[in-house]
């Protein structure tokens, strides 16, 4: 059967080895599932015959970017793995960027000084098509917001096989969905130029109540980023026995710069890997209202849940080891509070159960328009 | 305990290992060995890593994942399952001191073997 999608896409695009089967049965969530056979689409045209012949024989299609998604998003169900990092070209000029889906971020802020500023922690290894589908935010979310507001228009193949081009509202309809209704193959970007001069302070506090006073009243618009530790995490990176907020300022505002200033922040993005290697497998995201973020950092920290993240949007990201119960009742205060599931990892396999009705109803609805045979990313997101 | 067996799978590797940057296969990245480690798998795949440590300067946990496939190679060599090229390369280093075999000075070698 798969020997006509061979034919059409080349040899070398499609492999069912059991050793592909196995690297591709996972994401960076951990959560093993099962692949049916990889592709690596070079074109436009590969991903539509793909998708037409997923459709034609009833497979399911799972798009992969870097496989960094903490939600399970990239886990195949006995799926077609497409993974989009050979369609990786793009092109820069002035503020503007037209790239493919596996273009890797620190690629394209490599080349000019105008750079798509969201930056996720995986920022060295993370594709633009990945960005898109979670609507990553990152460590300056405070100061540049997620990925869709840098986005001008979208590519995407859809469920049927269709060329859809998507600007304004309809951009909605795909960013942030993970690839449940459509896949990626060309986006146009807005890119910005990060400040020349930028510093950092770290401010240490034993209770949340300073900490929270503090980041309240740093609510400026010199502040590029802020970041909450808590106690456990500081410990891991060096920060000593305290709860922390880590301030990125445009300018020299803050006490650390240059290289130190970068140190800090490499550390920083090396949070989620030393967190995990003590155990706490399981990375959440909930976005929190600002006027509420005290009340949730409380009980985490009574709960002795290990959490940092980008406070000064409300998404934090408390650590849990597999099969904690306390899982389920941080997210039953986190409908309490008025927060959303996911602030930015997306919804993937591991955060269904607790998506609201809303939600579901809507993304239904935008499945029956784009994919109404349920070819791609299935049992996904609803 | 293996480096592997620490392994997070945060990807965090995949572009600083030459290998994977130009063949862009997850299985080919030291995160992607990494699963076939805990798989127990014996690929020929483990020779595909030019041992560079690039990945262990961009891991946050900052493992040496080169140290467990050039064990796993070993292995392989025990159990009879290294490459082709591999044999030949050992055979020439053993009988002519390098791995290209006999070679007339001031010539190249035939055939290049690489592992």
């Amino acid at each position: 059967m798969i020997a006509t999608l061979k034919e059409k896409i080349g040899d070398e695009n499609i492999s069912q080895k059991e050793i592909d089967k196995i690297s591709y049965s996972s994401d960076a969530s951990r959560v093993r599932g099962i692949a049916d056979s990889i592709v690596w689409p070079r074109t436009l045209n590969d991903v539509r015959t793909v998708i037409s012949y997923a459709k034609r024989h009833r497979i399911n299609v799972v798009p992969r970017g870097a496989g960094t998604g903490l939600a399970g998003g990239a886990v195949p169900q006995n799926s077609i793995v497409m993974d989009m990092g050979r369609m990786n070209r793009f092109a820069v000029k002035d503020d503007k960027a037209i790239v493919e889906p596996g273009a890797v971020l620190d690629d394209i802020n490599s080349v000019s000084e105008f750079v798509l500023p969201v930056e996720p922690g995986s920022h060295s290894v993370c594709t633009v098509g990945g960005m898109i589908a979670t609507n990553a935010a990152g460590m300056r979310a405070l100061k540049y917001g997620k990925m869709i507001d840098w986005i001008d228009e979208l590519h995407v193949i859809d469920g049927n096989g269709r060329l859809i081009k998507a600007k304004g509202e309809k951009i909605k309809d795909f960013c942030g969905l993970e690839g449940t209704t459509g896949v990626v193959v060309r986006a146009r970007l807005k890119l910005a130029k990060l400040p020349q001069k930028r510093s950092t302070s770290i401010f240490s506090y034993d209770a949340i109540t300073p900490l929270v006073e503090k980041f309240n009243s740093l609510k400026k618009e010199n502040v590029l980023a802020m970041e909450f530790i808590d106690k456990y995490c500081s410990r891991l990176i060096g920060l000593g026995d305290s709860n922390h907020l880590l301030v990125e300022y445009e300018g020299d505002e803050g006490s650390i710069k240059d290289e130190e200033s970068r140190k800090v922040w490499k550390a920083r993005d090396g949070l989620y890997a030393s967190i995990s290697s003590k155990g706490y497998i399981i990375a959440e995201d909930p976005q929190i209202p600002l006027e509420s973020i005290d009340k949730f950092l409380y009980w985490l920290q009574k709960n002795d849940v290990p959490t940092f993240g980008h406070i000064g949007i409300g998404v934090v990201h408390p650590h849990f080891k597999k099969d904690s119960k306390l899982v389920e009742e941080m997210f039953a205060v986190v409908k309490k509070l008025k927060g959303s599931v996911s602030g930015e990892h997306g919804i993937g396999l591991l955060k269904k159960p607790y998506v609201g009705q809303e939600f579901i109803d809507r993304v239904k609805a935008l499945k029956a328009v784009y994919d109404p045979n349920n070819v791609l990313n299935g049992g996904k997101v609803i | 305990m293996a480096e592997s067996t620490k392994c997070t799978e945060c990807g965090l590797c995949r572009t600083a290992c030459p290998v994977f940057d130009i063949m862009k296969v997850e299985t080919l990245s030291p995160r992607g060995k990494v699963m076939l480690l805990k798989e127990d798998v014996k690929d020929e795949i483990f020779y595909a890593c030019t041992l560079c440590k690039n990945c262990t300067v961009a891991c946050p946990l900052k493992l040496e994942l080169d140290k467990d496939f050039k064990n796993h190679r070993a292995k392989l060599e025990e159990d009879n399952k290294t490459t082709d090229a591999y044999k030949v390369l050992i055979d020439n280093v053993r009988k002519y001191g390098n791995p290209f075999g006999k070679v007339e000075e001031g010539k190249l070698p035939k055939e290049l073997f690489c592992c």
